[in-house]
């Protein structure tokens, strides 16, 4: 981009637009989540060439939640190849809520949005030791985002105290020989996964990088594995936003993640991402003016991927 | 002395994966620098240029210098729409391509 200067002042009206916006509720299924401070509210772009710019709340931690799905995703790709790890997930939106305890006839989690297909995802990554694989993730996300991220450890162990939920699928799916013996290990990689601390310019940067076919655009790192990004990005867009992912696509037509705690992560392949932090959620657990803003920035510049401005494939517009 | 692979006609869905393991076993010995001869290469396709890419994310990972030489002009503007010109350095003959990387 030339210039963020229009983009700039475009934001701070979205900002301006939607702060006095106290529609929803913080999410309090997870007792430590219910903590947050429901007017925090922070937006962050991030170039695929690592310009930035961020107004509000944009310094605010929270936990990444289910943001964290489409990043262990694309580990799991990585570590077992796509035929194995499509074995133990699906990639059929399956227009449940998040926690629904539901499999598709292979027995396997829809996809690797939904809890279910998380904690499958979980299995694969989890390396040899709790340790090693929670390590290992952290790392990663850490060298996405260019700063040393953290687990709330409060979180955590909120989590791990009260996901009952999450332990029933985990043994529905060790059930169905989805994941392995190890449940205990699997729930406390996912539970961390979960639980990792980020602002919503770290979200961005995390963005930038997939957009950036996998390199963060500020220190040039390579974090991701250039070949699986569009799988993560394919997910996102047809699954992303829990059971409001449909009409996700239909208004917003970008792909995105939206995490409990109030975070919401938006690629547009190969040129930015856009990160909101807002913890009041609505009734499918997605932030109000995460996706209002949003959709306001996909209306002004024409992000859809179906917008008339965009053309499908810029290799066939050179031949 | 670079490592120069002389490519030639369609990098594209017949011939990429044969390319792709031309390019790599020349990596798999850690050059310092990395020349692909482009003057006979008429088309790229799109899978094609993800192997490409792929080769050049290798090269920065284990620091080979790597540059592309006689590029022609409609293969030229593919890598541009894409967006990938960033990635590949490109000089007009293989000696100005061995001249920068020296």
């Amino acid at each position: 981009m030339k210039d963020l200067a229009a983009l700039k002042d475009y934001i701070l009206q979205v900002y301006e637009r939607h702060r006095s916006n106290h529609e929803g509720q913080v999410a309090t299924y997870i007792p430590e989540l219910g903590k947050a401070n429901p007017d925090h509210f922070g937006i962050s772009v991030v170039t695929a060439e690592g310009q930035e710019f961020s107004v509000g709340d944009s310094q605010q931690e929270f936990t990444i939640q289910s943001i964290c799905k489409p990043l262990a995703f694309l580990m799991a790709l990585e570590q077992h190849g796509r035929e194995t790890t499509i074995k133990h997930v699906g990639v059929e939106p399956s227009g449940e809520a998040f926690n629904s305890i539901n499999l598709d006839r292979l027995n396997r989690p829809f996809n690797p949005m939904v809890n279910a297909g998380a904690i499958s995802v979980a299995a694969l990554i989890k390396g040899d030791s709790p340790e090693a694989g929670v390590d290992a993730f952290l790392k990663r996300l850490s060298l996405a985002a260019g700063r040393d991220l953290r687990i709330d450890q409060a979180v955590c162990a909120s989590e791990a105290a009260t996901g009952f939920r999450n332990r029933a699928i985990a043994y529905l799916l060790r059930n169905f020989d989805m994941i392995d013996d190890q449940v205990d290990h699997t729930l406390h990689q996912y539970f961390s996964q979960c639980s990792v601390l980020v602002n919503s310019r770290d979200l961005a940067m995390i963005g930038a990088t997939l957009a950036n076919i996998g390199d963060n655009p500020r220190t040039y790192a390579e974090v991701f594995d250039m070949n699986h990004i569009k799988d993560a990005l394919s997910v996102m867009l047809t699954c992303g936003m829990y059971d409001y992912s449909g009409e996700w696509a239909y208004n917003v037509g970008l792909p995105a993640k939206s995490g409990v705690a109030g975070g919401v992560l938006a690629v547009v392949n190969r040129q930015l991402s856009i990160a909101v932090y807002s913890p009041r959620l609505d009734d499918r657990g997605n932030s109000v003016r995460g996706i209002k803003v949003c959709t306001d920035l996909a209306e002004e510049y024409g992000l859809h991927a179906f917008d008339f401005t965009n053309f499908g494939s810029n290799f066939i517009r050179a031949l | 002395m670079s490592n120069i692979i002389e490519l030639s006609g369609r990098i594209d869905n017949n011939s990429s994966a044969a390319i792709e393991a031309r390019i790599n076993t020349v990596l798999d010995a850690q050059p310092k620098t990395l020349i692909l001869d482009m003057r006979g290469v008429d088309f790229v396709s799109s899978l094609g240029l993800r192997v490409m890419l792929s080769a050049a994310k290798r090269c920065r990972k284990q620091t080979t210098k790597i540059a592309l030489c006689g590029v022609l002009p409609q293969v030229e503007e593919v890598f541009q729409l894409s967006g990938l010109s960033a990635f590949f350095p490109m000089h007009p003959n293989c000696e100005a391509a061995q001249q920068a990387l020296a």
